[in-house]
Order: C-alpha cells, then sequence, then structure tokens
C-alpha cells in the first residue's frame, strides 16, 4: 500500500488533496469544493480524486448527481499518508 | 489601546525583528553609510529605552573596543529615542569624535509602536537620507502588518470557509433522496464522517410522543447495532429530546431534532481518535441535525403524499373492479411480479411504483364503456368492440390530468398493442411498444385470465401462464414472457397468487 501511495503521490495535485484532507478530516467536498481549495482544474481534481478513492486513501459518497469526498477512515491508510504529508515517510 | 490591539502592535515588532526585508533594505543603506549598525527598540519608556549600556557601545562602535561611552554621548542618543517616539519622525545625533546616527520611529496607522536605532556612521547622514528611510520602514512595516492580516484571515475563514462547504455537500447528499429507509442511514454515515466518530444512531420520536423509535444504527467498529427504544427523558438520547438541547459528554453528542417540536435525535459516539466531542462538534453537528430535519420532514411528507396517492388508486381500482363485476383480484402478487420483472429490467424503484400504479389502473378508461358491453356473454357488436378498443386511449387521457402519475400515461395507452402490430389503439409493433406497455400487456392479461368473470370462469395459474407463454411474439414481447414465466414461478409469488386466489 505504501509503495503504491508513494507512487501516487509522484503527482503534485495528489499530495495536495490528500494534505487537503489530512488537515481537515471531517470534510466532504464535491469536485468544485476541493478544486477550490487545491486551486486546480476541475476536471485535473477529479481525475486525481478518483484515482485516491480507487487506491483506498479518500472515500466517495454519491447520491443522484452528486458526488462528495472525503476522508479515508482506513487507520492504517491515514498512518501512511501522516507520514508521506509529514515528510518521515 | 485595548489588550488585543496591544498585542497585535507586539506581534508585528516581532514579525518585523524576523523580516528578511527589513535586513535587506538596511543592507543597502550599509553601502551608502559604511560601519553602519542598527537595533530595533520595542516601545518600552525609561531612560534605557530598552538597551543595555553593552548594547549601546556595541551599537556606537565607541573606540576602542570596550570603552565606556560617555554619558553626554549617551544622553544625546536617549534624546533622540524619546524625540522620535513622540514626534513620530527620525531624528539624528552625534556622538564620539565625528560619529553620526539617528533613531527612526515605527508607526503602524499613526501609533509608534518601537523604534529603530542606526549608529555608526562617520558622514554626515543627510535629513533626506533620513526621510526616506522612514518611507522604507513605513513600507517593509505595511507589507508585513498586511501579511499579517492575511495569514490571521486565512486561519480565521479558511476552516469556516471548509466546514461550510462540507455542509452543503452533506446538505446536497441527503436532500437527494426522499426515501426515510435510505435517507437516515445515510445522515447517520455522513454525520460519523463529518464528526470523526465510531457510532451514530437515529431516533424518532413515536406518534403517542412517549419513546423514541429506533430508526437506524451505525457502527463502523462492526460491532453488532443493537436497536433499542428509549423512553424520553431516559438517557441521552431521551434527555436531549426531552429538554429539546443538545447534550455533550466526552464521549458522546446528542442533538435533538428540531422543527416546531422535536422529531428525533441524533446520537455520535466515540471519537474516532479518542479524543472528547468539542463545542465545536457540537456547532457543526446541530447545523448538520438542521438540515436533516427538512430532509426528513421532505420524506415524511412525500410518504404521506405517496400513501395518499396509492389509497386513492386502490379506491378507483375497487370502483373499476366493482363496476366490471370482477370477483378477486390477486393485488398483492400481481404488486410482487411487477416488482421482480421490473428490477430484471433494470427499472429503478421510481419506475416500479409506476409500473405498480399502471397494473392497477390499467382499465380506467372502462369508465367510458357500457356496464352491459363489459358484462355481456355473447359476441360483441362493431360499435360495442370499438367501445372497448377505445378504453385505453380514454383511461389514458383520464389519468394525463393526474400530474404524478403522467409516467404511466403510455402505459395504459399501449397496454393493449400486441407484439406483432396486431393490436389496439395504433398498431405498435415490437420495440415501437413501450417497455412498460409490454410488460403491462402480459400482466393485465394473466389476471383477466385468472379471474372470474360473470360470463366465465377462472383459468388455473398454471393454464393461463401457459397461455401467456402461448401466445409469445404474437401478442406479447418472448423476452418479457420469459421473465414473467419466471417471476410467476418465484416461489414468493406462488405463495401469495395461493393465499390471495386460494378461495376463489
Amino acid at each position: 500500500m505504501k509503495d503504491k501511495l508513494r507512487k501516487i503521490v509522484e503527482n503534485k495535485l495528489a499530495r495536495d488533496i490528500l494534505a487537503f484532507f489530512h488537515m481537515n478530516q471531517g470534510s466532504i467536498d464535491t469536485v468544485s469544493g476541493v478544486s477550490a481549495w487545491v486551486r486546480e482544474d476541475k476536471k485535473k481534481t477529479e481525475a486525481v480524486l478518483d484515482s485516491l478513492v480507487k487506491a483506498g486513501m479518500l472515500e466517495q459518497n454519491s447520491s443522484g448527481s452528486t458526488k462528495g469526498y472525503c476522508y479515508t477512515r482506513d487507520r492504517k491508510a491515514m498512518k501512511i499518508i501522516k507520514e508521506i504529508i509529514e515528510g518521515n515517510g | 489601546m485595548n489588550e488585543t490591539g496591544e498585542r497585535r502592535l507586539r506581534e508585528l515588532f516581532q514579525r518585523l525583528a524576523e523580516s528578511r526585508s527589513l535586513r535587506d533594505g538596511i543592507s543597502a543603506f550599509e553601502s551608502f553609510f559604511h560601519g553602519l549598525t542598527w537595533k530595533l527598540i520595542p516601545p518600552e519608556r525609561g531612560d534605557t529605552a530598552g538597551l543595555t549600556k553593552t548594547e549601546l557601545v556595541r551599537l556606537t562602535g565607541t573606540p576602542p573596543r570596550g570603552r565606556r561611552i560617555s554619558p553626554g554621548d549617551t544622553a544625546r542618543i536617549f534624546a533622540a529615542v524619546e524625540k522620535a517616539g513622540s514626534s513620530g519622525k527620525p531624528e539624528g545625533f552625534s556622538y564620539g569624535t565625528g560619529m553620526n546616527g539617528f533613531c527612526c520611529p515605527l508607526m503602524t496607522e499613526g501609533t509608534i509602536f518601537g523604534s529603530i536605532l542606526l549608529c555608526g556612521v562617520k558622514e554626515d547622514i543627510p535629513v533626506n537620507m533620513r526621510v526616506l528611510f522612514k518611507a522604507f520602514m513605513d513600507t517593509i512595516i505595511r507589507e508585513i502588518r498586511k501579511e499579517a492580516e492575511l495569514k490571521e484571515l486565512n486561519e480565521t475563514i479558511r476552516p469556516r470557509a471548509i466546514a461550510l462547504s462540507t455542509v452543503h455537500t452533506v446538505h446536497r447528499l441527503m436532500g437527494s433522496t426522499l426515501d426515510i429507509g435510505e435517507l437516515l442511514p445515510r445522515v447517520a454515515r455522513l454525520s460519523l464522517q463529518v464528526l470523526r466518530a465510531n457510532r451514530c444512531s437515529i431516533k424518532l420520536v413515536d406518534k403517542k410522543r412517549k419513546t423514541l423509535l429506533p430508526m437506524t444504527t451505525v457502527d463502523l467498529r462492526e460491532k453488532k447495532a443493537k436497536l433499542k427504544k428509549v423512553e424520553i427523558g431516559k438517557y441521552a438520547p431521551g434527555r436531549a429530546v426531552k429538554n429539546g438541547r443538545i447534550i455533550r459528554m466526552k464521549n458522546y453528542l446528542a442533538v435533538p431534532f428540531i422543527e416546531e417540536e422535536v422529531l428525533g435525535v441524533i446520537t455520535l459516539y466515540d471519537k474516532f481518535d479518542g479524543s472528547e466531542f468539542t463545542d465545536y462538534d457540537a456547532e457543526i453537528m446541530k447545523t448538520l441535525a438542521e438540515q436533516a430535519v427538512i430532509a426528513i420532514r421532505n420524506a415524511q411528507l412525500y410518504q404521506e403524499q405517496e400513501n395518499l396517492t396509492m389509497a386513492s388508486i386502490k379506491c378507483i381500482a375497487m370502483l373499476l373492479q366493482e363496476r366490471s363485476h370482477g370477483v378477486r383480484r390477486a393485488e398483492a402478487s400481481f404488486l410482487k411480479l411487477i416488482n421482480i420483472i421490473g428490477r430484471k429490467f433494470d427499472m429503478n424503484e421510481n419506475e416500479i411504483k409506476m409500473m405498480q400504479y399502471a397494473a392497477m389502473l390499467h382499465d380506467t378508461g372502462q369508465i367510458s364503456v357500457p356496464e352491459r358491453v363489459l358484462l355481456k356473454k355473447g359476441v360483441l357488436t362493431g360499435k360495442e368492440y370499438a367501445a372497448v378498443k377505445a378504453h385505453p386511449s380514454k383511461g389514458a387521457t383520464i389519468l394525463s390530468g393526474m400530474k404524478p402519475l403522467r409516467p404511466i400515461v403510455p402505459i395504459i395507452r399501449y397496454h393493449h398493442e400486441n407484439y406483432d402490430g396486431t393490436g389496439y389503439p395504433r398498431g405498435l409493433k415490437g420495440q415501437d411498444i413501450p417497455l412498460g406497455a409490454r410488460i403491462l400487456a402480459v400482466i393485465s392479461a394473466f389476471e383477466a385470465m385468472i379471474t372470474k368473470k360473470p360470463y366465465r370462469e377462472a383459468l388455473t395459474v398454471e393454464a393461463a401462464v401457459k397461455e401467456v407463454r402461448k401466445n409469445a411474439g404474437t401478442q406479447f414481447d418472448p423476452q418479457v414472457v420469459k421473465v414473467f414465466c419466471a417471476a410467476a414461478a418465484h416461489k414468493n409469488v406462488v405463495k401469495l397468487l395461493e393465499k390471495e386466489l386460494g378461495g376463489a
């Protein structure tokens, strides 16, 4: 998991998104919201958000046309993200 | 000046002391005035102006090293510091043998919050250079202040903006369902996510307003969730409802759902990281609960409206049945059959519900067919047959006046079309007939065959299914027939049919 995540966070946007959710763990936000927080294009943000969901780093709540992304609850994943974000991993 | 103002000035002084721009700017001045030394002086008052004698000796560069600065020089320097601090203008001074310096006040919005003392210059320092230096300091201070304000704004506003965005997203996620059975677990899961808690339960007040009925419990630790009734006034959820107030303890938070009266309560237990629930958690949860109340009320009202619609439809269906003297309808069996068939055709809940409505109302148009024609045992005349053939269109016209039933209008209109194009009213063929109408054609024919009429006996279920199968590809869509036959053989449908038709 760590290697997989390390590869994902080579992408700066992925790192920024993970850092955002790590700092704001209770946040649930749409593609538009997250793209505003990380100051990036919506399409690029959505693609990275989906890859982070697939990698188990984020979770997705969907209802109708609304998709809300939020931080993982997996303790192991959270520990790895913390190490990477804080530069110890 | 109040405490906050003083704190801000102290912070501004500290930021200035750490500023890289200040050091770079003074370096530029050093190239004009060789040997320049400087020190920021905090806004303390008194003879020493916050300076120790050692610092003063170092700053003034009084030669030789270690020699004591004369009392006269010290007094002149302190006087310049004092004067700059009161006038708000840079003040020059001389000391030792031809050494020069000046003191420049540090100002922000007319308030002096310290000064900078510059010494150790052998050349004269012209007034315009002192004024220039003051302008430079004002610019640096303005920049640092703006930076600090932006940082403070960011620290204050950003978390709230993020929370607001979360609340907005949760609102959208909650509001997109009107099914209370789907809504409440969703509210629980979203609340768990926002508060990073492990367990959430939602209870609603019963009709007698004595008990809280357990609606959903989600426990992310995979503990078996127990659904327990709670008396209003007992335990945290009961007390929150009784008093209409949030109850916050270290490891739980109970927030009532309040509209005009208390509707229920949402209780969260055990933060994910083991920390305690905070005031901020309570504030966020209160906002989410307010949104949940709107979503719950909407879902309840929608359910009430659905119940009313269903009751009206049943009422109309009973009147129609009464008129055609049908003996018994296997209503629950047909609803179940439609449910199974609809799912096989990937219909959503709403589409299935509409199919069920259509099944109950498919003969609405018979209201326009004379009763003697409906009950006639012999062959129908051309006029009579024309009246019968008009009933799908008449039914569609009648039902199109009811907005909630508009989706079933095409189903009703075309349910007598035959797959091979020999049906009525338009002679549509194959896939041109709406799927709902193709399904209803099978269901309604099956229903007619197993229902006893005054002019003929009912067929057995097996015989009716055989008859349907026989007409696959001509009267009926073969794919629908295949799904129907499998559904009719489903053990739940068989049981229901036996139960409903048993006494017929």
